[in-house]
């Protein structure tokens, strides 16, 4: 009984990720590596034939790395101010620059063209003051540059949470020991002290580089065409099946593969700097009056900048007018109700919840399912589960998207029955599904990590007593994990209502526009679109934001952990 | 070489709590100096307050009359062994080792040199190329031993070095350090909260309890002349009994209570004992024997065997005294035992009276 219960289970993970994430991405690398029916690298030849793929490369290389190279620049100096320094409003000032993670910036990019639009809010400020007599065109002529930045703020938290973590990991008697030996502040900074934090800095490093690099939201809305991501949904949408698109989509997979596999042997390599049992953990001096000097005015100008497109995007979502004026004219909550009522933002709403629900119920199965299976049986076949699920890390949503929609659709199903092509090309399930593999690492983790601090003991206590597996599970079990399961549901549940990348491609039609598609078809709409698209964003903020923090409590431990490599 | 003066230092945490209440002491030129106490005694405080770690409210830290109070760590020319090693984990053993000798400068040559000399002096020679994480505690703790002697520091501070490693270990080390300490003639502290090891090392120690020093002196006079029955009891073990002074003069105290009447030595300098005034006896277990059951004197209890332990080396009689105290009596393990429920007498060889 015991042993077909476990056989069954792993058959059932074992069918998902076989058809759910071997398939479309086995299907992208038969794409770009067998052309007629013959193994060859044509693909990318083309592709690196191709001035404007070519330059699309070129860009999204550079955007990546000046990107990771600003929230370096940015996170660095706060973490190490962060942790070596304690100063009034510490707290709030952590909390707050941490509120850049609460908004897409794919959202964020709306309150951004509001911003720095040629009649937007700073150009009038400025024809107003006059500083300036013609509206300076920031987008139009540096549409990178304005990606850059949101991506910046949105990203820099994460760079600076990793390095919060690394830098509390490090044993402060390690820097005593240097200075002590004789080293000046300085020295013990660059010969100790960042030595240690490099794996840290570097796995936090790869995950912002990653995320930048295949982001499609953000480029889409500043209408930066000519960059990978932005070329890859293009492909997508008109639903090419050229080589050229497959390889470009394999460039990316493997490239971020090969990035995230060296962030975690980065990691694994250096985890002798962990402070050792016993020690206290981080001392912190306090501010001298003359460094309050100059570190309050920073802090205060950077939560500015990076809580601005926050207040953008609210200040539009209540705008009743905001037309050719610094600031909106009027102010309305009508926007809010007509979330309720306008056809596509209805229909968004309800689509995301529908599929996010479905998605984090498929989520928690399977997670729970996994977790059990490599923390209990610690079997082989769990091994490989576990890994599988793991996968999808280091996964982006536009190659896993693209391996659905064309992969799902492919003339290869045209031998099954009908009913089962339309089930698999359907959006639906393209949607719940692909939300399910990409979110499942999450609640995995938050599963296996609860399960781990569950003795043995109290199921076996259960088993001896007669309770039969499946009663253990129900009754012993998963209640012990509940905190933990609905830490990692919640956290699958919003980032998936907020999904870009897969919700773009994978909903062709307004019928099933999730929340993304939604604020995207409503950006073009020049009535009041912009305004409906900025609440839907202030709710999905607050989801956000609500997810992040019950998640944390729940799983009682920093916000750093969720996001590393 | 380098004597360390430490006088009225005082150290406070922001909440108000006091660590440190104005201590003050001297370490002699090439002395091996204990800082002995329980935990949250403020001993590590004081040592990292002359590491330069930790900055004091009041109070001065002086290395040859040099004061060093505002002197920042890197300064001082101290060497310090941390309790967790604090060997950094991305350098190799050689690269920990020489650290302190690249920050001053020194050429090539004498920096492999003295490299070498110090991982000898420690036997971890063979060891150069390895990473601090493939090592055992032990060498661990010999490695950081290395990199703090061989900077040759006016002052060597060590941070409970060994309370890390298991019971054996321990043993071997601290003979090792002895020994190093010994032949470098260096000035060093160190702070410890286990006594065998203390009284084991020590020319001098500080017993610290709440924030000051409660007595200084040598391992014999701690343990002989303890000045308060906490000493008395930190240091080694007691047997406490209460009772009232019969009499008193320049010879002893006589104390009476329902375990009988004993003499005693006056404890604490100067202490005055009025006669029926409550006061303890104390008495070391190993000052005491279990003889034959006689007439009882000044200088003998009886009692009734509770309980024989053979402990190896040791034997120890657990003996019941009038009035339902139970006192530990402890001999060499080849003495012959009495028989658990038998009366005897104990003849106490050493008795210290303290007031309450």
């Amino acid at each position: 009984m015991l042993v077909r219960g476990r056989t069954v289970w792993t058959f059932v993970i074992a069918a998902f990720f076989a058809v759910f994430l071997v398939f479309p991405v086995g299907h992208v690398l038969a794409g770009a590596f067998v052309v007629d029916g013959k193994p060859s690298l044509d693909a990318f030849v083309l592709a690196f034939q191709n001035p404007v793929l070519v330059e699309s490369i070129r860009n999204s290389f550079a955007v990546s790395g000046v990107v990771t190279l600003a929230c370096t620049l940015l996170a660095f100096p706060l973490a190490l101010l962060f942790v070596n320094r304690e100063f009034r409003g510490k707290g709030l000032f952590q909390a707050l620059l941490l509120g850049a993670l609460v908004l897409p910036p794919f959202v964020a990019s709306i309150g951004f063209r509001q911003l720095f639009a040629r009649f937007g809010s700073v150009n009038l400020a400025l024809l107003e003051l006059g500083w300036i007599d013609q509206p300076i065109d920031f987008l139009g002529a540096h549409p990178l540059a304005g990606v850059i930045a949101l991506e910046t703020l949105h990203l820099f938290p994460i760079l600076f949470l990793n390095l919060l973590a690394t830098l509390a990991n490090v044993d402060p008697s390690l820097a005593e020991a240097a200075s002590s030996s004789g080293a000046s502040r300085l020295r013990t900074f660059f010969k100790i002290t960042f030595p240690l934090v490099l794996p840290g800095w570097f796995a936090g490093a790869i995950v912002v580089f990653i995320f930048a690099l295949t982001d499609l939201g953000t480029p889409i809305v500043f209408d930066a065409r000519n960059l990978v991501a932005v070329q890859i949904f293009e492909r997508a949408s008109e639903g090419s099946r050229e080589p050229v698109a497959y390889a470009l989509v394999v460039l990316v997979l493997v490239l971020t593969l090969v990035l995230f596999g060296l962030g975690r042997f980065a990691v694994a390599r250096h985890s002798g700097a962990q402070a050792s049992k016993g020690t206290i953990a981080v001392r912190s001096r306090p501010l001298s009056r003359a460094q309050a000097a100059w570190v309050y005015p920073l802090l205060v100008l950077l939560v500015i900048a990076t809580l601005l497109p926050h207040l953008s995007i609210l200040l539009v979502s209540i705008s009743d007018q905001w037309f050719f004026t610094a600031l909106p004219q009027d102010i309305t909550a009508r926007h809010f109700g007509r979330l309720a009522t306008d056809p596509i933002a209805y229909l968004g709403v309800k689509n995301s919840l529908i599929y996010a629900s479905l998605s984090t119920l498929v989520d928690l199965v399977l997670g729970v399912a996994i977790a059990w299976l490599s923390v209990r049986t610690k079997s082989k076949s769990a091994f490989v589960l576990d890994a599988m699920a793991m996968l999808p890390l280091a996964l982006p949503g536009i190659v896993l998207a693209f391996g659905y929609a064309n992969g799902f659709t492919s003339p290869m199903w045209d031998g099954l029955p009908g009913p089962v092509r339309a089930f698999f090309a359907s959006p639906t399930v393209m949607l719940v599904f692909g939300y399910a593999v990409r979110r499942l690492p999450y609640v995995v983790r938050a599963a296996d990590a609860g399960l781990r601090q569950i003795p043995t003991a109290l199921e076996e206590a259960a088993s001896n007593l007669g309770a039969s597996r499946t009663s253990v599970l129900r009754t012993i079990t998963v209640p012990m994990l509940l905190g933990n399961l609905l830490a990692g549901g919640l956290l699958a549940f919003s980032f998936a209502m907020l999904e870009v990348s897969e919700s773009l491609i994978l909903a062709p039609t307004k019928d099933d526009y999730p929340i993304a598609k939604a604020i995207y078809q409503l950006l073009g709409d020049l009535s009041d679109g912009p305004q409906l698209a900025s609440a839907m964003g202030v709710v999905g903020m607050a989801l956000l934001l609500y997810a992040l923090i019950v998640a944390g409590r729940l799983l009682g431990k920093s916000l750093g952990e969720l996001f590393r490599a | 070489m380098t004597a360390v003066s430490i006088s009225n230092l005082t150290v406070r945490y922001d909440t108000g709590a006091v660590v440190l209440d104005g201590v003050s002491l001297e370490v002699g030129d090439g002395e091996f100096f204990f800082l002995l106490g329980p935990s949250g005694c403020g001993k590590t405080t004081l040592l990292r307050s002359v590491a330069g770690f930790v900055e004091p409210n009041k109070g001065s830290i002086q290395f040859d009359g040099r004061d060093l109070t505002r002197v920042p760590a890197e300064k001082r020319d101290c060497g310090m062994v941390f309790q967790n090693y604090a060997l950094w984990p991305h350098m190799t053993v050689e690269q920990n080792v020489a650290f302190g000798l690249d920050v001053r400068k020194i050429g090539k040559d004498e920096k492999a040199r003295r490299v070498r000399e110090a991982l000898e002096l420690v036997r971890m020679e063979s060891f150069a190329d390895r990473h601090p994480n493939r090592l055992s505690g032990g060498q661990q703790q010999r490695v950081a031993l290395a990199r703090a002697l061989v900077v040759e520091p006016a002052v060597l501070l060590l941070d409970e070095p060994l309370s890390n490693l298991d019971a054996a270990l321990r043993l071997e080390l601290r003979v090792e350090i002895r020994e190093i300490q010994r032949r470098t003639k260096r000035t060093a502290m160190y702070v410890t909260h286990d006594r065998a090891e203390a009284l084991a090392l020590a020319d001098r120690i500080a017993v610290l309890r709440g924030g000051h020093i409660e007595q200084l002196g040598s391992p014999r006079e701690l343990y002989d002349e303890p000045a308060t029955p906490f000493i008395a009891g930190f240091v080694g073990d007691i047997n406490e009994l209460t009772g009232q002074v019969v009499s008193a003069d320049a010879s002893g105290v006589v104390v009476s209570g329902e375990f009988g009447t004993v003499r005693g030595r006056v404890s604490a300098r100067g202490a005055r004992f009025q006669p029926s005034a409550t006061v303890k006896v104390l008495v070391r277990p190993e000052r005491m024997r279990v003889v034959a059951d006689r007439a009882p004197g000044h200088d003998a209890l009886r009692g009734r065997v509770k309980r024989v332990t053979f402990l190896g080396e040791l034997l120890q009689h657990d003996v019941e005294v009038g009035g339902g105290a139970i006192v530990r009596v402890l001999a060499l393990g080849g003495t012959q035992s009495f028989a658990e429920g038998s009366s005897v007498t104990l003849v106490l060889d050493d008795a210290l009276v303290f007031p309450t």
